[in-house]
C-alpha cells in the first residue's frame, strides 16, 4: 500500500464526483432519485465512442456535441414523462426512471453488444512525476474537471439570479411559483444539466476505463455513495465525498485485492447509511430524550 | 383481522382449492405444460414475495436477488454439508433469508424510500461480488446437489405449488390484517401514520423480513428445481427486475396482480422472446413506464376501475328509473381484495 496508489485513488475520486454531481442536483432540487443516472453516464461514453470512430478527435472534445445532445434528450424526457409523475406516489418516478434504465440497457446492448468498449487519448495512457510519485494523467484530468465543474455549479447556484430561483424552487416550490419562478422549466433545466454532467463523466470513464451496459447500476450506487457521504444537495461536499470514496476504493484494492474494491464501495454505502445517513458534514441536532421525530430529509441545495 | 372472519376463511379456502387442483395436475398433463406451469409458479412465488415489501409496503427493493440466492445456497449447503433432507433445508433457506433481511433492515430502513431502493441494490451487487469469490460455496463454479436426495419430478412440482400458493395466502392475509393496514398507511403517508402511533421503521422492517422469508423459500425451490446452482444465475439481478416488472404490470399491492403479471411477463412475453433477451429488456422497460404513467394500478387497477364504471352506469340507470327511493347516494366502501 503506497502513498502513490492513495493519491491516484483520491484524484480518480474526481471522476466519482462527476458521476455523483448530477444525481445530487436532481435529488436536491426535484426530490427524485434518478435510477437511470448510471445509464446516462454510459450513454455519454457510447456517444463519444461513436463520434471518435467517425472523426479522430480527442474524446474530451466530443463533449461539445455529446453534452448538448444529452441535455436536450434528458430535458425532454423530464418534461414529457417524469414531470407528470412527480405529484403522484413516491414510487412513480422511481419506477419510471427504472424503466428508463431498462430501456437504455436494452438499447445499448442491442447497438453495441455486451463486450466492453473504450476510447484512446494520448493523455489517458501517460503519467507524470509529482514529488517522486507516478500520477496517471487521466486521474489528474478527472480531478481538474471535477474541480472546475463543482466550482462552476456552486457559483451558478449561489451567485446568479437563476441559481437563486433554482434554490427557491427546491426549498418551497409553491411560494417560488407564486413569485414567478417557472418550476417545470427549472426542473427540466436541472435534469438536462445533471445529465450533461453525467455525460462528461461518461466520456472520462470511457477513455480511462471501459464501458458496457451492465455498469449502469454499479455506477448509480457509486454515485449515490458519494452523494450520501457529501450530504444531499451539498455541492462542495460532493467533491470531498468523491475523493474519500476514491481513497477507500484504492486502499481496499491495495490492501485486500483489486476484486474487492467495487464491493468495498457498496459496503461503504451500507456503513454510511447505518452511522451517518445524512452525510459526514451535517451537524446532528441534539437528540431529544424521548420522542423520535419522524424522518424528514433536510431540504437541499 | 379486518372485515369478517368468514370472508377471510372463504378467501383462503379458494386459494386452497386452487392448490388442490395444482397438486392433482402432475401425471395428468404433458411434460411440456407441466414444466411451463412449474416455472410460472416459481415466478408467482417470487413476485408475491416482492409484492409484500414493494407493492403493499411501497418500498421498491432492488435487492431481492440476494434472498433468492441465499435461499438456494442455504438449501444446497445444508443438503451437501449436513445431509439434511430437502423439506427442512427449504425451511432453512427461508429462515436464513429472513435473518439476513432483519440485519439489512438496520442500514436500509433508516431513511425514506429512495435510500432503501439504492441501498438494496448495493446489497445485491455486494452479494454477487462476494459469492463469486467465496471458496466455501464453490466460488464461480457453484454447487451440485446430489440428484438422488432431491424429490422426483412430480413431487417437485407439488412442493413448488405449495410454496407458491403459500406466498399468495401470505399476501392475502397481510392485505386483510391490521398489520397490512398499518403497512399501507406508512406507504401512503409516513408522517400521518407515525403521528397515529404506527412506527414506520418497525412495520417496514417486519414486511421486509416476511418478504425475504417467502423469497428465500422460493430460492430454495429454484435450487431444488435446478439441482446445480452457480452465483451468476442465483444472485442475478434478473430475479428482482422481473419480479418488479411483473408486480407493476399486474397491479402493485394486490393479491391477483402478481399472479396476472407473472402470467403476462413469463408466459406471453419472455417465452415468446426467448431468443431475444435484448428485446425482452427493452419491452419490460417500456411496459413499466407505460403502466406507471397511464395506469398506475396495473391490470388489476384497470379491471377495478372498469368494474366500478359499469356498476356506476348500472346504478345511474336504476336511479333514473326509480328516482324517489334513492335520493341519498351513500358512497360505498370499496373492497380491497
Amino acid at each position: 500500500m503506497s502513498a502513490e496508489a492513495l493519491v491516484n485513488g483520491a484524484l480518480l475520486g474526481g471522476l466519482y464526483t462527476l458521476v455523483a454531481l448530477g444525481l445530487s442536483l436532481v435529488f436536491g432540487i426535484m426530490r427524485v432519485v434518478n435510477l437511470a443516472h448510471g445509464i446516462i453516464v454510459i450513454a455519454g461514453a457510447y456517444l463519444a465512442v461513436v463520434i471518435t470512430r467517425q472523426v479522430p478527435v480527442d474524446p474530451l472534445l466530443t463533449f461539445l456535441v455529446v453534452g448538448p445532445a444529452i441535455f436536450v434528450i434528458a430535458a425532454l424526457t423530464q418534461r414529457l414523462l417524469l414531470q407528470r409523475l412527480l405529484g403522484q406516489s413516491l414510487e412513480a418516478p422511481l419506477v419510471a426512471t427504472f424503466g428508463l434504465l431498462l430501456v437504455g440497457q436494452g438499447l445499448f446492448t442491442f447497438i453495441f453488444g455486451t463486450s466492453p468498449l473504450s476510447m484512446t487519448a494520448p493523455w489517458a495512457q501517460s503519467s507524470v512525476n509529482v514529488l517522486g510519485m507516478s500520477i496517471l494523467t487521466l486521474n489528474l484530468v478527472a480531478f481538474a474537471l471535477a474541480v472546475v465543474v463543482i466550482v462552476a455549479t456552486q457559483l451558478v447556484l449561489t451567485r446568479t439570479r437563476f441559481g437563486t430561483a433554482l434554490r427557491a424552487s427546491a426549498i418551497d416550490p409553491a411560494t417560488a411559483s407564486t413569485l414567478g419562478v417557472n418550476i417545470n422549466r427549472m426542473h427540466a433545466l436541472t435534469f438536462g444539466a445533471a445529465a450533461a454532467i453525467a455525460a462528461l463523466a461518461g466520456i472520462v470513464y470511457g477513455t480511462g476505463l471501459s464501458v458496457n451496459p451492465s455498469d449502469a447500476l454499479p455506477l448509480l450506487v457509486l454515485g449515490f455513495t458519494v452523494v450520501v457521504m457529501g450530504g444531499v444537495g451539498n455541492i462542495p461536499g460532493t467533491l470531498v465525498g468523491g475523493v474519500l470514496v476514491g481513497i477507500v476504493a484504492a486502499a481496499v484494492g491495495g490492501l485486500i485485492g483489486p476484486v474487492y474494491s467495487p464491493i468495498a464501495v457498496n459496503v461503504l454505502l451500507l456503513i454510511l447509511l447505518l452511522v451517518r445517513p445524512r452525510g459526514l458534514f451535517v451537524r446532528t441536532a441534539p437528540r431529544k430524550p424521548r420522542a423520535k421525530a419522524p424522518v424528514n430529509e433536510e431540504v437541499a441545495a | 383481522m379486518i372485515g369478517s372472519t368468514r370472508r377471510t376463511v372463504g378467501g383462503v379456502a379458494v386459494l386452497l382449492v386452487i392448490l388442490g387442483v395444482l397438486l392433482y395436475l402432475p401425471g395428468h398433463i404433458g411434460r411440456g405444460p407441466q414444466e411451463i406451469i412449474l416455472n410460472l409458479l416459481i415466478w408467482v412465488g417470487i413476485a408475491q414475495g416482492w409484492n409484500i415489501i414493494g407493492g403493499i409496503g411501497g418500498q421498491l427493493s432492488l435487492g431481492h436477488s440476494v434472498f433468492v440466492g441465499a435461499g438456494g445456497y442455504t438449501l444446497a449447503m445444508l443438503m451437501i454439508q449436513s445431509g439434511l433432507g430437502w423439506p427442512l433445508a427449504i425451511v432453512g433457506g427461508g429462515v436464513l433469508s429472513a435473518v439476513l433481511a432483519w440485519l439489512l433492515a438496520f442500514p436500509l430502513l433508516r431513511l425514506a424510500g429512495v435510500y432503501f431502493t439504492i441501498g438494496s441494490s448495493a446489497v445485491a451487487i455486494i452479494a454477487l461480488g462476494w459469492m463469486v469469490t467465496w471458496e466455501w460455496t464453490g466460488e464461480a463454479r457453484g454447487l451440485n446437489i446430489p440428484i438422488d436426495s432431491l424429490p422426483g419430478r412430480n413431487l417437485k412440482f407439488q412442493v413448488i405449488a405449495v410454496l407458491a400458493v403459500l406466498s399468495c395466502i401470505a399476501v392475502y392475509l397481510v392485505l386483510r390484517s391490521s398489520f397490512g393496514l398499518r403497512l399501507m398507511a406508512v406507504r401512503d403517508d409516513e408522517g400521518a401514520a407515525s403521528a397515529l402511533g404506527v412506527s414506520p421503521r418497525r412495520v417496514k422492517g417486519q414486511a421486509f423480513v416476511l418478504s425475504a422469508f417467502l423469497t428465500g423459500l422460493m430460492g430454495s425451490a429454484v435450487a431444488i428445481n435446478q439441482a446445480s446452482i452457480e452465483p451468476y444465475s442465483m444472485f442475478s439481478l434478473k430475479w428482482t427486475v422481473t419480479a418488479l416488472v411483473m408486480v407493476i404490470v399486474g397491479g402493485m399491492g394486490t393479491l391477483w396482480g402478481p399472479v396476472i403479471g407473472a402470467f403476462i411477463i413469463y408466459y406471453l412475453v419472455d417465452r415468446s422472446l426467448e431468443d431475444q433477451p435484448v428485446v425482452q429488456a427493452l419491452l419490460s422497460g417500456v411496459l413499466i413506464i407505460a403502466v406507471i404513467s397511464l395506469a398506475p394500478g396495473g391490470v388489476v387497477g384497470l379491471a377495478r376501475s372498469g368494474y366500478a364504471k359499469v356498476r356506476d352506469v348500472a346504478r345511474r340507470s336504476r336511479d333514473a328509473a326509480t328516482p324517489a327511493t334513492s335520493t341519498a347516494n351513500v358512497p360505498e366502501v370499496s373492497e380491497r381484495v
